[in-house]
């Protein structure tokens, strides 16, 4: 077995709430192979998010990695510094994010942005430059490139928006994409073409993807793995068809209930009782434990450890 | 883009117009009528008569206003004082330049100063250098003009004798006197806007700072700098705004700086004007303020078009 391209271990993420520090992530670890897809799933506040900007070294301040490591390709992301860090973003991992209405600078043409990245990384002549922007362009499908590049952002829609910024994560050929809710802005029908977009670009790029969604039908459909957070925790992490098969947690097996299926011929929709714990007034022992329908007094007071578990990796007291 | 600055240009215009006939309403309104002013309230009626057929005084106001705009428009003419019998033109041309250019000084210094003080106080946000520039700019609001010139000819000139303590060197008498005596009042003047203008930078930026497409910018692995200018662009417009209506209301506050500063420019003028009820120049200087008011803030939002091409297309 090979090393991971992005391995985390034992990751901390807090923000200040009420003079101390409120963990958005709890000791999380985390594996992407080169080349793998991995979904990470999870309802709002779970800190799925927040775990794919620390890959990023982008956690907003007042937030901070308070402990744990990142490393990718070996590399300790955690120990760069500015100038180096700017070297690994866009060239060896990059990200897209979830809102492209946003995240597209309006006064600046696609083509300009796009060339800005390429040039953040590479030695090349303008007409160099130029034809990476077309081929990029051309790959994430954006039609009739040449005049496109030109355009601003207000003249392209919400779809070709997240392509152009897919185009600029890939120009550099990082060997990692993390897309943190892609196509949660997008139209229907338009999640279905960005996501068979990754799907290629994956194959065709060898990219490793760190999926972030809320959404298990479309991690599915990309991820050969995929790890449920809930409370700042990895629940459980399973390749997708062992934990569609056979869920271990019972957080994973109650989420799994509430994706509506057409053939079930299900009456209602189903969902959780309750909601997922505040940051800052995380209980003791297990996030899921208040709203746990098989937990234990233990659930309350220890914090589950992961194990090992007919090769799913899960933290939780109960399950077998 | 041509179509935009071709409607901003007849709505600025339009504005003129409306703001013209106004001044000239107000001005006709009042009880001293040039008659009465020139010719002493013992003339007769007879005597008043005569005085307003001379001056064109009988006509409808709406004659008189299309003569005076006429004139105006067609002849660069702006008509001779009522009063005085002075020509406009002569006086216009006499201080009217002074007092451009200690705006425009005045302006220069302000926004080299404020940008680079407001984005550098954005960057640096919570550092150091971000406090000295709010105690600056609180400062720099807070104290008034004219004392802040009482107080720079107190010692930059009269004790330390490093700048003239009033008076104005025309630029016939060397380069180096006439900087000198624009120097102090050009300061005082732009300090108050140096503030304002470098607050409205560094807020902006910071707002810009913290969008997503900034965060993008920086995901990406762009150059500090290159991230910079991804926001400035986008930071500007609202400056750009407030700087035209500064570079305005500087001719307003112009005359208070040139009278303490002894300048000869519209200051004089227009006290003069005041003291002499002299209406007709009084609504001949508030007019060219006013029209370069407007020309200011359609500079400004040609540029601020440019700078956001989101709102050129829309146009």
């Amino acid at each position: 077995m090979n090393a991971p391209l992005l391995e985390i271990r034992d990751l901390r993420v807090g923000f200040p709430i009420a003079d101390r520090m409120a963990l958005a992530v709890r000791d999380l670890s985390l594996d992407v192979m080169p080349g793998e897809a991995v979904g990470l799933v999870g309802e709002s506040g779970s800190g799925k998010s927040v775990t794919a900007l620390a890959a990023m070294r982008l956690v907003a301040h007042p937030g901070r990695i308070l402990g744990g490591s990142i490393r990718l390709g070996g590399d300790d992301i955690l120990a760069l510094d500015e100038r180096a860090l700017r070297k690994v973003r866009g060239r060896r991992m990059a990200m897209v994010f979830q809102d492209p209405q946003t995240s597209l600078n309006p006064a600046f043409t696609i083509g300009q942005q796009l060339l800005d990245t390429i040039n953040a990384h590479r030695s090349l002549t303008p007409r160099e430059a130029r034809a990476e922007a077309l081929e990029a362009l051309a790959m994430v499908g954006i039609p009739a490139p040449e005049r496109r590049l030109n355009s601003y952002p207000h003249e392209f829609s919400g779809g070709m928006r997240q392509r152009a910024l897919i185009a600029m994560a890939i120009a550099c050929r990082p060997q990692l994409l993390i897309a943190d809710e892609p196509t949660t802005a997008l139209d229907v029908t338009v999640q279905a073409q960005v996501i068979a977009l990754l799907r290629r670009l994956a194959r065709d790029l060898n990219l490793a993807v760190l999926f972030i969604s809320h959404n298990l039908e479309l991690v599915a459909e990309l991820c050969d793995r995929v790890v449920v957070m809930y409370g700042g925790m990895a629940m459980e992490a399973a390749s997708v068809e062992a934990l569609f098969s056979a869920p271990k947690h019972p957080y994973t097996r109650l989420l799994r209930q509430c994706v509506p299926r057409l053939e079930g011929g299900q009456e209602r929709l189903l969902s959780i009782d309750g909601a997922p714990p505040v940051l800052g007034q995380m209980p003791p022992g297990c996030p899921f434990a208040q709203r746990c329908p098989d937990a234990l007094a233990r659930c309350r007071s220890d914090e589950p450890p992961s194990r090992q578990l007919d090769g799913h990796s899960v933290a939780c007291w109960v399950a077998t | 883009m041509l179509r935009l600055i071709v409607g901003r240009l007849l709505f600025s215009v339009a504005t003129l117009l409306l703001v013209g006939l106004i001044l000239f309403l107000l001005t006709r309104l009042l009880a001293d009528t040039p008659a009465r002013i020139v010719l002493g309230i013992e003339a007769s009626e007879a005597q008043i008569a005569v005085f307003n057929r001379d001056h064109g005084l009988d006509r409808p106001i709406l004659t008189q206003y299309l003569d005076w705009l006429g004139r105006i428009v067609l002849q660069g003419d702006f008509g001779k004082s009522f009063i005085t019998g002075l020509a406009m033109n002569a006086e216009l041309a006499r201080s009217m330049p002074i007092t451009f250019e200690l705006v425009v000084l005045a302006f220069v210094f302000a926004l080299a100063l404020a940008l680079p003080l407001g984005i550098l106080s954005a960057v640096l946000e919570g550092r150091s250098i971000d406090h000295v520039a709010r105690v600056f700019a609180v400062a720099g609001v807070s104290i008034p003009g004219f004392w802040l010139g009482l107080m720079l000819i107190r010692f930059f000139a009269v004790e330390w004798g490093w700048f003239p303590p009033g008076g104005f060197s025309p630029l016939s008498s060397g380069l180096g006197p006439h900087l000198r005596s624009v120097s102090l009042p050009a300061f005082a003047l732009g300090i108050y806007y140096v503030a304002i203008l470098s607050r409205m930078t560094r807020s902006s930026l910071l707002e810009v700072l913290g969008t997503d497409y900034v965060r993008t910018a920086r995901s990406l692995g762009l150059p500090r700098w290159r991230v910079l200018i991804y926001a400035l662009k986008n930071a500007l417009p609202p400056v750009v705004s407030i700087a035209a209506m500064s570079f305005g209301y500087m001719f307003g506050w112009a005359l208070i700086v040139e009278h303490v500063f002894n300048i000869p420019g519209m200051s004089r003028a227009l006290l003069t004007a005041i003291g002499q009820r002299d209406y007709f120049m009084v609504q001949t200087v508030v007019y060219v303020f006013t029209a370069i008011f407007i020309a200011a803030n359609l500079i400004a939002d040609v540029l601020n078009r440019a700078l956001n091409p989101k709102l050129a297309g829309a146009g």
